[in-house]
This record gives structure tokens, sequence and C-alpha cells, in this order.
């Protein structure tokens, strides 16, 4: 029984949410779901002709030390990062919602890094650890300080986590602001007047009271990090020597540099299925907080 | 009475010291785009001891500044434009209509929204660049950036529209307003504060983008800003002053931006943050 209202009903939804669908579908979806298919077959990217190889392209994945390698860099760099970001977006976000004078003024300055697009941000870095620091610790007589960072194996990776954590930490910032904002002035001046110092009023009042932004913040830096690219590739490029190649530059380079259009995707296809545990594990973590408040 | 002003100055030259740290790289780009590649070198911390000018032309010739700048806008608008529009409308139905159909896919757009990048790449370059021959054009780039931010941007005003009550929209029905007329003439301006979050917040993401475009732009005249500066950095890797002529010119359109619109563009950092 189709009434006139339920004929009226669909007339909207094909009006109005079947573009947005259709679009979702053709740029989204069908992309996925033919991604699948291109990680069973071998094709060069040039040639109209593939064949298709099973699951050859993950069994050379997965036996691939270089697919783990990059795996584990990520793996080190997420770790180096979501630390090193959140602690200092954490220390950011109490000082300006301190009582500070002009704090919207830092705020605003603090999140410039974020308007800058990683390309960009990536070569400014670069220029500054290849000449500027070099050139402080040339003055200075500091040995491992005159020669750069980024041409040391050992050293990129740091770099890239300094550089990504400046970044980062300046976003996260915004939303621990907003975290920080929203405690109740009145259970502060509580514990003050219980006698709690600053630093009880900070780990008993506060943290508690901006788990979620904690969360938040937590699983965005991880999914950031796994992620990574443009800052990966204008500032290290991968290298030296690979030391900092990242999977999601690695699987660009698969496809692009090594022509190996079928094995980069089904590297793409296992970097789909990490972020997606980490998402489920998000949307996890934030409904079990719910059911317990 | 002392020790808390002595607390306030130290909390204000804690937080200059920070701003500073955040700042510096792009102060001595700044610095360094008015020197010589000589004096660069030389010093990279130095203040310009003669401000040289020549540097920008330079860059602005070299690196086709105008046709990059062009492309990126133009990339820009018609992304947020066509995500306004599909999105806001997609929202509508989310909000005002139980149906399982749109539910489903409602849910199943959102959940794609965490989805990497890299697994779409390869698949969209095959089928839109391959098969339907969108070479060398911005047409593709469009679409699937408005494809991208699509999930976003329903999630996002489906949030604020079912905070708008269903009455306004009865009331407008029984005066005989169809839902087209409804949504565009009544909802639509009420949706204003939503979508200028939304939509400074989508073309931030845009204009930086490098990827996408780097798939499907090719040549220099289709090039975008982010493409250009990658191009002009590894063409002009010795000559820094330029380059950090060049570096200043394609960051500064975005910076102004920013400064004019920092409110909307910290706020959709707040409420694109609690998705999913």
């Amino acid at each position: 029984m189709l009434t006139k209202r339920g004929w009226d009903t669909w007339k909207l939804i094909l009006l109005f949410f079947c573009p947005a669908l259709f679009i979702w579908l053709t740029t989204m979806l069908i992309p996925f779901l033919y991604g699948i298919f291109i990680s069973f077959t071998k094709w060069d990217g040039i040639s109209t002709t593939y064949s298709m190889v099973g699951l050859a392209n993950y069994h050379k994945v997965f036996n691939t030390s270089k697919f783990w390698l990059s795996l584990r860099r990520t793996g080190i760099y997420t770790v180096g990062t979501v630390v090193l970001s959140n602690v200092v977006a954490l220390i950011l976000g109490l000082l300006l919602t301190s009582n500070l004078k002009g704090r919207n003024a830092f705020r605003t300055a603090i999140y410039v890094p974020n308007v800058v697009g990683g390309v960009a941000m990536g070569y400014i870095w670069q220029y500054i650890f290849n000449y500027g620091f070099t050139k402080i610790g040339q003055q200075l007589n500091v040995g491992w300080m005159s020669t750069s960072m980024l041409s040391d194996p050992s050293r990129a990776m740091i770099a890239l986590v300094v550089v990504s954590s400046w970044q980062l930490s300046a976003y996260l910032m915004i939303i621990y602001v907003a975290g920080f904002t929203n405690v109740p002035g009145e259970l502060v001046e509580a514990a003050r007047v219980d006698g709690a110092n600053a630093w009880r009023v900070f780990w008993h009042v506060r943290m508690p009271m901006i788990r979620s932004s904690i969360t938040i913040c937590l699983f965005l830096a991880i999914v950031r990090s796994f992620m990574v690219f443009e800052i990966n590739l204008s500032l290290t490029d991968g290298g030296p020597f690979n030391s900092t190649e990242m999977i999601a530059l690695r699987i660009y380079n698969t496809a692009y540099v090594s022509l190996k259009f079928g094995n980069a995707q089904a590297q793409a296809v296992v970097l789909f299925v990490i972020v997606a545990f980490i998402s489920v594990m998000q949307a996890y973590f934030t409904q079990k907080r719910e059911v317990q408040m | 009475m002392v020790e808390k002003r002595s607390t306030k100055v130290l909390l204000l030259v804690l937080a200059i010291v920070l701003t500073m740290f955040y700042l510096f790289p792009l102060v001595l780009m700044a610095l360094n785009s008015l020197k010589t590649t000589g004096q660069f070198t030389m010093n990279p911390f130095s203040l310009p001891t003669r401000l040289v000018a020549e540097n920008y032309p330079q860059a602005f010739t070299q690196m086709h500044f105008l046709t990059s700048l062009g492309n990126t806008f133009v990339l820009t608008v018609s992304v947020c434009l066509l995500v306004a529009v599909f999105g806001s409308m997609a929202a509508y139905v989310v909000s005002r209509v139980k149906n399982k159909f749109v539910s489903f896919f409602y849910y199943f757009m959102i959940a794609s929204m965490c989805a990497p990048f890299q697994a779409f790449m390869i698949p969209l370059v095959k089928l839109y660049a391959a098969r339907l021959g969108f070479n060398n054009s911005l047409l593709p780039v469009i679409y699937i950036g408005t494809g991208l931010n699509l999930a976003f941007a329903t999630f996002l005003v489906r949030g604020f529209l079912n905070a708008i009550p269903m009455e306004i929209d009865q009331a407008a029905m029984i005066d005989g307003c169809g839902s087209i007329r409804l949504f565009f003439h009544i909802i639509l301006p009420m949706l204003t504060p939503i979508m200028v979050t939304l939509l400074v917040f989508v073309a931030m993401g845009v204009w930086n983008d490098y990827l996408l475009s780097s798939l499907f732009l090719q040549t220099q005249d289709k090039r975008t800003l982010p493409m250009m500066i990658r191009v002009f950095c590894a063409q002009y890797s010795n000559d820094y002053a330029p380059m950090m002529a060049g570096l200043v010119m394609s960051i500064a359109p975005m910076l102004i931006f920013y400064l004019i619109c920092q409110k909307q563009i910290l706020a959709g950092v707040v409420q694109g943050s609690v998705k999913g």
C-alpha cells in the first residue's frame, strides 16, 4: 500500500538523498570493491590487459621483508608521534585554558602549522634541518648537530616524528582546549577549597573530566599517523636508504615507481584492514565509556 | 598576591616561548625569502642585510603562480559548492525521513569516513583516468574530492538539522509548501552557521591536497598549488631564496583565509573530531 505520503517520501529520497548516494557509491564503495578485485590481479598500470593471480599478491606482500619493515617503521613512528603530540597538546590545552592574558591570540597563532599544507611544511622543515640546525651545530661545535638529521638513517625518523608532532599537537590542542573548557569551574573550585594542590586538581578532577577528549585525540593521532603521507613525501621522501618509508608512501611507490599495481593494492587492502580495526576499537571504547557515565 | 602575579608572568612567558616554537619555521621562511641564496646558506638565522625583492617576481613566473592559484581556486570552490548542495540535501532526508534504505546507506557512508585514501587510490585512477578517459583534467579531481567529503558533510549537517524542530516543516507543509521549496526556502537559510563551519573545513583540506590532484593532473597548466610547490622545490633545489619566496606566496592565500575565518576553522576542528 503506497499511499500518497509514502510516494512523497520516496520522491524526496530519490531527489535529495540519491544524488549524494550516487556520488558516494561511485567514488568510494565501487572503487573500494574494484580495488579488492585489482589486488587479485597483476597489472603494470599501462597495458590494457592484466592477469588474474589469485592470492599471489597477498602471498608476496606478507613474505616481503620490505613490507614488514615499513609496517614496523609506521608502528614506531605512530607510537612516537601519538605520545609526543598528545603530551604537548595536553600541556598546551591546560596552558591556554588557564587564566592567561590573550589566550585566544595564542590559540590562533599556535594552530597556524595546520593551515599550511603538508607538502609546503615538509619543504620548510627540510631547509631548517639541512641549513638551520646544522649551522647552529657548526657554530657551537656540537658534532652530531653539525650534520643534517635528515641524511642520517638513525635520526631521520626522529626528525619526522618531531615535525609531525609539531603540527599534530597544535591540532589536538584545540580539542583539549574544548575539553578543559567544559570542565565545570565549581568542581575545580570545590577541590581547591578542600585543599587539593594544582597537581591533584589536574590529575583527579580535570583529567577524568576530559576522558572523552583524550580518547578522541589518541585515536585521531593513531589513525593520522598510520596514514601519514604528505610530510613523509616532502620531508624525507622515504630516505635516507628507505629508512623512513612509511606504509602509505610505500603503497604509492610500489604503484607509481615500481609499477606493480596489483601488489600495491594488496598492501592498500592490508592498510585498510588495520585502520578499520583501529576505528572499530575506537567505537568500542567510546561506547563503553558512555555506558559507564 | 605576589606569588599569583609571578605565576601569571610565568604562564605568559611559557605561552610566548611555545608560540615562537610553532611559528619560527614560517618566520624563518619569510625572512629568508628576502635574502640572496648566498646570504641564506651563510646564515639562515640572520636578518637580511638589504631587502632582496627579486626572489618574488622570479618565483612568481617560474612557478606559474597565477595558473596554479587559479586551478586550486576552481577546484576548491567547485568541491565546496557540490558538497554543500548534495551534503545538506542528503542530511535533510536522513534527519527527517524514517526509512530503512536511507539509514542503511547513511551508516555505511559514516563508516567509510575512516577508510585510508590509499585503499581507493589505484582503482579511482583506473576507473576515471583509464576507463572513462578523464586524463589531465580537473573534473575527476572535483568529483572525487566531493565524494570523499560527502559523508562528513551529511553527518555534520544532520546533527544540526536534528536540533531544528519538525514543527517548522509541518507548519510549512500545512501552508501548502512542497518539500523542495520547504528545503531551499526555509531549511537551507537556517543551516548557515553549520554550512560555514563545514565549508571552511572542507576548503582547507581541498586547498592543501596534494595526492589526489597529482594522480590526475600532469601538465603544468593544470597543476594546483601544492603540486607546483613540489615541482618547483625539486627543480630549484639549489636556489633557496626564490624557493622560500615561492613557499611564502603559496602559503599566503590560505593564511589570509585562516585569519579571516579562524573562529569557524577552530570550531570545525572540534566538531569534526567527534565523528563516528
